[in-house]
């Protein structure tokens, strides 16, 4: 198997190489890159360097979000492209299994990306397995519900006070990690290549309101 | 010399769009996703919606393309892709994909300028002589445009506030049309008249530029005086009165250019070249002038990928390859 797994998601942007066993190489940069400008020219550099060509890739293994809609949509593009057109598998696997993945911790686990005004984007995780949905919610009411012994993972210093009960991930471990992707999606189903879309996990926000006047009228 | 095939991919606003040409002039296949229907609800186009269609759309089209052309990416020897402006979202998802492509199989990757596109649509369609001058009139763009030569091009006029394809939707919504207004203007402006007497706005003497915030502000006037005295306007009227007015200006100012930039044709390009008020008064003014007059058929009007297959054989001979660092560049100048 030569497997190419993109994160996207996020401000951080992680690429990495894997036969499905290991990961062969991988690269992660959390400072605010231009994924546009720099995912394509760091994907072939850490292609040429294992010796792989695009022919010899088996599958493509994508962050599907939630995350930056921007960011999302950069990843899906090219992810979904590259598995079109080598004819190869494309394996979406959601951003908030990565980061509670990425963790490295047993247990259970939330991740959380901040979506401002005290909202994120939340995945429970307990031993790798999703319970109840990830969902769009209030960080401080969503917290409450969750077990005190559960680890915290992901924008932690967005919400200082909402996660004071809990213990937090070591920054170490806070950020999504595309050689964990790899690993995660090597085994999974494939989808429909054309079909995929990211999951925003949010309606755009003239969709929304659209929605909502629907409704009232 | 053989002609290369070059598969173009576009993207810079609410179509998602694919096609092969060969050789910069020979369409194999011109594959269109509007989006149009889904944008109508807000009444005009919203960026993100766009941006998600359009990666819902982009494989498809592609897929498409290459197969109603009867070609596979092994007899493709260039990707081409609007490079901006446009709505920098929208513009991602085709300059992802295409990068994507020209990486899976190791083929040179050409940025596209959306306007060069829409100019060298007429290229599609017959020769064209140099030097010439170009109308573009789109809902993003009101230009002139002098070309010396081919692929070299000079802005010599532009709108300096609203574009005349926005000034068209403006005027749509006041008179409450639904989405796309333009061409329901067009459609009311057929059986009306002008009677309003809309000011024409020439701005200096010796200027190419133009200005439609004016007229626009005038038409809503209009409106809402005869709303407050309690009468009934006549929508028929009140668009060929504003029609005329955008005509008229759009009509002189690009005949004038011609004469004095000595053009050998006048080219029409963007989605106001499909307007029949102005392709009746560019008809009638080029005639008058013996001046050659370009417009594009209705089908290539329009945002398409045919187009940018055109304009990218420029970027191909000259060896201007784009890198796999391409971004969206909503900005981008005519150079
Ligand atoms: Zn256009």
């Amino acid at each position: 198997m030569k497997i190419v797994a993109i994160d996207t998601s996020t401000k951080q942007l992680s690429v990495a190489l894997s036969d499905g066993q290991q990961i062969l190489a991988e690269a992660s940069y959390v400072t605010s890159l231009n994924h546009a400008t720099k995912l394509m020219p760091l994907l072939e550099r850490m292609m040429q360097e294992v010796n792989w060509s695009p022919q010899d890739l088996t599958r493509i293994v994508i962050a599907d979000g939630p995350g930056s809609y921007t960011g999302l949509r950069i990843g899906a593009t090219t992810a979904k492209t590259l598995a079109y057109t080598l004819g190869i598998d494309l394996v979406p696997v959601s951003t908030l299994e990565l980061m509670a993945a990425s963790a490295g911790a047993t247990g259970r686990i939330l991740a959380i990306q901040d979506a401002r005004r005290g909202t994120g984007f939340v995945g429970f995780y307990e031993e790798g397995q999703l319970v109840g949905e990830e969902q769009h919610t209030v960080v401080a009411e969503f917290v409450k519900t969750l077990p005190e012994d559960t680890k915290m993972t992901g924008d932690t210093d967005k919400f200082v006070t909402e996660l004071e009960p809990f213990t937090i991930v070591n920054a170490a471990f806070r950020s999504p990690r595309a050689g964990v992707l790899a690993l995660l999606g090597a085994a999974r189903e494939p989808v429909e290549t054309h079909a995929f879309e990211p999951r925003y996990l949010r309606l755009a926000e003239a969709e929304a309101k659209w929605i909502e006047a629907q409704r009232h009228d | 010399m053989t002609q290369p095939l070059i598969l173009a991919i576009e993207s810079s606003c609410d179509e998602t769009a694919a096609a092969v040409v060969r050789g910069g002039t020979d369409v194999l296949s011109n594959v269109v996703s509007s989006q149009i229907e889904s944008h109508k609800r807000f009444g005009g186009v919203v960026p993100e919606v766009a941006s998600r269609h359009h990666v819902e759309r982009i494989t498809y089209v592609i897929d498409d393309a290459l197969t109603e052309a009867g070609v596979t990416m092994d007899d493709i020897d260039a990707i081409a892709v609007t490079e901006g402006p446009g709505l920098v979202g929208a513009l991602l998802v085709g300059v992802s994909a295409a990068k994507a492509l020209a990486f899976a199989h190791s083929k040179p990757l050409l940025g596209v300028h959306h306007i060069a596109g829409h100019i060298y649509a007429n290229r599609l369609e017959q020769e064209l002589h140099f030097p010439l001058v170009c109308l573009i009139a789109s809902g993003g763009h009101t230009e002139l445009i002098y070309m010396p030569e081919d692929g070299m091009y000079e802005v010599i006029g532009e709108t300096r506030d609203d574009a005349a394809g926005e000034a068209y939707d403006k005027v749509a919504r006041t008179l409450k049309l639904p989405y796309p207004g333009g061409p329901r203007i067009d459609q009311l402006a057929q059986t009306g008249q002008d009677t309003f007497h809309f000011p024409r706005i020439w701005l200096e003497k010796e200027s190419y530029d133009f200005s439609f915030s004016g007229l626009k502000s005038s038409v809503i006037n209009a409106v809402h005086n005869a709303e407050q005295r309690g009468e009934v306007i006549i929508p028929e009227d009140l668009a060929a009165s504003f029609q005329a007015s955008v005509v008229e200006v759009l009509v002189t100012k690009a005949i004038r250019a011609v004469k004095e930039k000595g053009g050998k044709q006048l080219l029409v390009a963007g989605g106001v070249a499909a307007n029949r008020g102005l392709r009746a008064g560019l008809t009638e003014a080029c005639s008058r002038e013996g001046i050659e007059l370009v417009i594009p058929p209705m089908h290539l009007c329009g945002d398409n990928a045919a187009m940018i297959g055109a304009a990218a054989i420029h970027p191909y001979r000259a060896g201007r390859q784009s890198t796999l660092a391409m971004n969206a560049e909503p900005g981008l100048d005519l150079k």
